[in-house]
């Protein structure tokens, strides 16, 4: 083990460290700084710190007006004769590093505490090796979500992969700030990768890119359990995959109303005719020019608006029966698309990943199909009793450009009392949370971020974005706006309150770490139907 | 009553004393090195005597000397002193590390008491140091010494501290013995830091011991003083004057040697070296007294002396100093003893006094040498 540096000054906030010469530093680095010095014990009973380092800077014993001077006569051409006599004693860095964990080891026995002393002045720190961070390996890796592998700088500690407990980072929300560009969908697939052959999660995604099934490349459905643990509803799905159709009977009020601004006049309208019509509601509100007790302007204005959410007008057909027709692929009259949130909900319950393909839906669709699936999720569990939900395998819901749904304004709105606001709030009593992905994390109530106990924080160049993020993280990152700011596409930090530490990963490449469930796929039999519910 | 001194009269004052001062310098001549014909051998300024320094592809070690010492504990009659020497070793600018295994830096404390014998003070020094080092030290019986033998103002605190820091000076001298014997080879060049003058009587047989060791060896032995009190007949500083005179002749070489200044004589026995004076670096902003031992120089030609004033002016390149070699810079911050560092040891020696139940009488001792240092702390 080559020494990195010496600790020279500094304090539990920020311990300096001096730069052995060459051997460069990155800010990020985790570095290791052993408080017991018996190298005959070193393995057995051993006390060290980890440190990660925040910044770095130019230090030199000469002042910075010789500095200046000698520049100025080479770049004049003064041919000075002059230097630096041993240059890396007299020119060097300093890094600032935060001491992250204090660890004490005892044989395989790890102790972790949050370091509230200061390692050995004048110590040599050391790179992080995989064994000193073998206490983040877990017992069992079956139940876990992986997230990558540690990262130090940008050196990536290939053998040491990063799991959280999947239960317990679900059901406590998980959230992923990230702009354009850093790896976020890669990220999400790496995720579902590793969880979609357990029977504990069911996790609902919302896929507005159609990225994650793989339809045109490699995706999830590459994965050697997709046949029994994925499913892939779409308005236009691939050949074996489900349509997704949502009949109209489906619809409730409240979903309407999660959709839409209803005046109180048209809220108790809706409700009326819903209670009068039932499930044919929505057909019933097309069907006539009056209903008693609903005034016919308020009537109106509540068809423009159904029309103009769900994309639903009246047509006449050639015997001049009212019929309903849909501009949407989503929404269908009849029996078609009946089962369809029951369907995906009995999956879901099933511990199965779900993709919904909402690229060509557009946004009131794709979110009303989430609430109608969640909601009747969330009713469901809510239902059962504590040992039933114990044996129920815990559902997340993957939902990108989460302000949507989880902004102030749509949480402040008056229909903004969303299945998706609810869960953020009470899902993880009844095992189901949010995986809520967004660039603009500054526009969620700092409330839900704060529940939000797992961040996977990607670059981000916009400050305002880092400052939501790190003040409502698990660990203090308030060191961390330039680490953050500079993390490169597929390097991530994980903040939870399921890990010791704010743990900097480095995300694998989708394509690559799905080959390792790929193996014995060869000759597997492709479905030959398109499934349509109902 | 308190006086303010007006401001225009302080100026005023500054004026008249500034035209005094230049008055005088343009009326001194250059004037020609002063020494005690007695003792040296001295050459009259001649612009011919300066030499290019020029680069060199050398490849020998340098090895730099250098000592502090600062006082622990003054007293009339007492002086407790922390010593330090440190030595360094260059090759192509890069620093090696030493074969043997003795300590760069090597730090004891020394105690030096006076006794009144008749009309003379006698003064003798204890030394206490880590077992390891001793062995690089001076003997205790040659710190002796009495005020009958030695040049020193009787009575006063600067002849005291001029004889505790004898402890330091001759650890120089042996410290330099081991490093020709131990580190160095024969080409080699060790640099001390000051003059190769003894100024102790008893030091002139640490002296001779290594002067042999060096001419045995073949080991050129230096030394490079950072101040030099020479002046010329005129009573202008030397080194001001030879200064002056390569302004005036025009001399177009960035780096030089002026050579000889002057030479001991062979009666000499306390100062045995070949005096120059060197500007080791085209930005250096003074030039500095170089002495080689004299016995060496005698059979060193003007190539060999300028082929080791080109190691040392190689070496004198660096930016925080230039024209002074890098290797001393570097001694002198490892051997210097530092006043914050002082405290520490002084806290420790006090409170140990203070154990033994004599610090109320060391105590009124050292308060009165020490006003001056609280004055000054005002």
């Amino acid at each position: 083990m080559d020494k990195r540096g010496q600790i020279v000054g500094g304090g539990l906030k920020n311990i300096l460290i001096r730069e052995r010469s060459g051997d460069k530093l990155e800010i990020g680095e985790l570095l290791v700084v052993n408080d017991n010095f018996d190298p005959e014990d070193l393995y057995n009973n051993r006390n060290y710190t980890i440190l990660q380092i925040k910044d770095i800077e130019y230090k030199s014993q000469i002042s910075p007006a010789m500095h200046e001077l000698l520049a100025g006569m080479e770049l004049e051409g003064h041919n000075p004769d002059l230097g630096f006599v041993e240059p890396e004693l007299a020119n060097y860095s300093v890094a600032a590093a935060k001491p992250m964990l204090a660890v004490h080891q005892k044989k395989d026995k790890y102790e972790t505490k949050s370091p509230k002393r200061l390692p050995n002045f004048f110590n040599p720190l050391f790179s992080i090796e995989t064994e000193d961070l073998k206490f983040l390996k877990p017992k069992n890796t079956q139940n876990s979500l992986y997230l990558g592998n540690v990262r130090s700088g940008s050196n990536v500690l290939e053998d040491l992969n990063v799991y959280i407990n999947a239960k317990d980072a679900l059901t406590h929300h998980i959230l992923i700030p990230a702009t354009t560009g850093r790896g976020k969908s890669n990220l999400v697939k790496v995720m579902l990768c590793s969880l979609l052959s357990s029977k504990d999660a069911g996790i609902l995604v919302l896929d507005p890119h159609d990225e994650y099934y793989g339809r045109n490349d490699i995706g999830l459905k590459d994965h050697e359990d997709s046949d029994d643990f994925l499913e892939y509803y779409s308005t236009d799905p691939p050949i074996g995959q489900s349509k997704l159709i949502i009949n109209i009977k489906s619809i409730t009020p409240k979903q309407v109303k999660g959709l839409t601004y209803l005046t109180q006049a048209q809220s108790e309208a809706v409700y009326l005719i819903h209670n009068r019509f039932g499930e044919n509601w929505i057909f019933e509100t097309f069907n006539t020019h009056h209903i008693e007790g609903v005034h016919p302007k308020t009537l109106q204005v509540l068809k423009r608006k159904l029309e103009n959410i769900l994309g639903i007008y009246v047509k006449k057909d050639e015997e001049g029966e009212v019929k309903l027709g849909y501009r949407s692929s989503l929404f269908k009259g009849g029996v078609v698309g009946e089962s369809t949130i029951d369907n995906i909900t009995e999956s879901l319950e099933q511990g199965k990943i779900v993709i919904i393909d909402s690229s060509k839906l557009n946004d009131p669709e794709e979110l009303l199909v989430g609430s109608m699936i969640l909601e009747k999720l969330f009713y469901q569990y809510k239902e059962y009793n504590t040992d039933e939900l114990r044996k129920k395998p815990v559902i997340s819901v993957i939902i990108e450009e989460a302000p949507r749904v989880l902004g102030k304004e749509a949480m402040e709105s008056p229909g903004g009392n969303n299945i998706y606001g609810t869960i953020a709030r009470e899902g993880r009593k009844f095992q189901i949370g949010l995986i809520a992905i967004t660039q603009l994390s500054s526009l969620i109530p700092k409330t839900i971020l704060a529940n939000m106990n797992t961040k996977i924080i990607l670059g981000n160049e916009m400050s305002v974005e880092r400052h939501a993020i790190i003040e409502s993280a698990a660990q203090d990152l308030s060191e961390d706006n330039r680490i953050i700011a500079s993390l490169d596409k597929g390097e991530a930090i994980v903040s939870s309150v399921f890990t010791k530490f704010a743990i900097p990963i480095k995300i694998p490449y989708f394509n690559d770490y799905i080959k390792k469930f790929q193996t014995g796929n060869e000759g597997k039999q492709e479905k030959v139907r398109t499934q349509i519910s109902g | 009553m308190l006086c303010i001194v007006n401001g225009g009269l302080y100026i005023k004052s500054i004026r008249e004393i500034a035209e005094i001062l230049s008055s005088d310098i343009s009326q001194r001549k250059l004037g020609n090195p002063f020494f005690n014909e007695k003792n040296y051998k001295s050459y009259p300024l001649d612009e011919k005597n300066f030499h290019e320094i020029k680069a060199s592809k050398n490849q020998k070690k340098l090895a730099f000397i250098d000592g502090g010492n600062q006082e622990l504990l003054p007293a009339p009659e007492y002086s407790v002193q922390l010593n330090r020497v440190y030595f360094n070793i260059f090759r192509n600018n890069e620093r090696i590390a030493p074969r043997s295994n003795i300590s760069q830096r090597i730090e004891f404390l020394s105690f030096t008491s006076s006794k009144m014998d008749g009309k003379n003070i006698e003064f003798q020094t204890k030394i206490a140091a880590e077992e390891d080092f001793l062995k690089y030290l001076p003997n205790e019986k040659d710190l002796k010494a009495s005020t009958h033998d030695e040049e020193i103002e009787t009575g006063t605190q600067a002849g005291m501290e001029r004889m505790a820091s004898m402890a330091r000076r001759f650890s120089e001298w042996t410290i330099a013995e081991h490093m020709i014997d131990s580190e160095l080879d024969s080409g080699d060049i060790i640099i001390k830091d000051g003059s190769l003058q003894t100024s102790h009587t008893n030091e002139y047989k640490y002296v001779d011991n290594v002067f042999k060791k060096a001419l045995e060896k073949k080991v050129i032995f230096a030394g490079l003083s950072k101040t030099c009190r020479l002046t010329t007949d005129t009573q202008i500083s030397l080194v001001d004057s030879i200064q002056r005179l390569a302004e005036e002749s025009n001399l177009s070489y960035d780096k030089w040697c002026y050579y000889p200044v002057a030479k001991s004589k062979e009666e000499n026995s306390n100062h045995r070296a070949l005096i120059m004076i060197v500007k080791l670096n085209k930005h250096a902003y003074t030039s500095f007294r170089f002495e080689i031992l004299k016995e060496q120089a005698d059979k060193m030609n003007k190539d060999d002396i300028l082929e080791v004033l080109s190691l040392v002016a190689d070496n004198s390149r660096d930016i925080r100093l230039p024209g002074y070699p890098y290797g001393l810079i570097d001694a002198d911050m490892w051997a210097r003893v530092k006043n914050d560092e002082l405290e520490g040891y002084k806290t420790k020696l006090y409170s140990e006094l203070s154990r033994k139940g004599v610090w109320s009488k060391v105590n009124p001792l050292m308060k009165i040498v020490d006003t001056h240092e609280k004055l000054d702390n005002k």
